[in-house]
């Protein structure tokens, strides 16, 4: 079956010297790569490796995440409550604060010159405001 | 190596690099087989090729990209002789032509298998340094 002559033979040895030589570093990086711990085969791969990370990711999920959306969701809406509410009592309080500039200059005008003419002094935290 | 793949296209690509391979090796078989007895030569490297393609197979069959990154080197080193063997005939009957040029192409295919296993492995040691890395900065 085989016919060698010298030239073919020639050319044998050197490419299975080349390939063998490809064979043998490979083995050599192998053996390398196994004493440095490397792994076979990646996480990914392992099927049985990705559905427990699957699961621990589904667990973490359900244990931090959704209680965490869950108080989020809650927060939000006492924010926009307490927003609201601001909202309101400041409306109220400037109108209060008007009408009482508005009283004050009218028992001014219209308080009989015997009586008292000095009026109770409003508190200090609206003092400015009135 | 096939971690890019859905689970079942991996095994499916699997199987077919293991067939491709054990064809190779009942192709090794064969040439045993309808060898002339007193050529050594010729069951050598018909043997070199069934044990190294039967590795490859089992390689790519079990996911062990290992056993098919060396293998696929001794295989395309022990497959040189009958492409050259094939050269050799080709230039006395060029109707040997094709089978030469297919079965070079063949070689070539093995090479590139082991060059592949070889970047696996090449990849798999950098997530290695990297993980070392950050278990280091820890």
């Amino acid at each position: 079956m085989f016919d060698w002559s010298p030239v073919w033979t020639f050319a044998g040895v050197i490419v299975v010297g080349l390939f063998g030589t490809g064979g043998i570093v490979a083995w050599r990086r192998l053996q390398h790569d196994k004493k440095i711990g490397v792994q076979t085969t990646e996480i990914a791969e392992d099927d049985a490796e990705a559905k427990r990370w699957q699961s621990i990711i589904e667990t973490q999920t359900k244990v931090l995440l959704e209680p965490m959306q869950r108080r989020l969701g809650e927060l939000e809406t006492t924010v926009a409550e307490l927003q609201a509410s601001l909202d309101r009592r400041n409306r109220q309080y400037w109108a209060a604060i008007s009408y009482i500039r508005t009283l004050l200059m009218w028992i001014h005008r219209f308080m009989p010159d015997e009586l008292e003419q000095t009026a109770p002094q409003p508190p200090v935290t609206i003092n400015e405001d009135v | 190596m096939y971690s890019w793949l859905p689970p079942r296209q991996r095994l499916i690509v699997r199987a077919a690099l293991a067939t491709a391979w054990w064809l190779v090796t009942l192709g090794g078989i064969a040439s045993i087989v309808v060898n002339d007895p007193s050529n050594i030569l010729g069951d050598v490297f018909g043997a070199a090729v069934v044990a190294t393609s039967g590795v490859a197979g089992a390689g790519a069959a079990w996911n062990r990209f290992r056993w098919e990154w060396i293998a696929a080197w001794f295989a395309a080193a022990s497959l040189t002789p009958f492409v050259l063997m094939s050269v050799a005939a080709s230039y006395r009957n060029i109707q040997a032509l094709p089978g030469t040029i297919l079965l070079a192409a063949l070689a070539a295919s093995f090479c590139a298998r082991a060059l592949l296993c070889a970047a696996h492995a090449a990849k798999l040691r950098e997530q290695h340094e990297a993980t070392r890395g950050d278990a280091g900065d820890v």
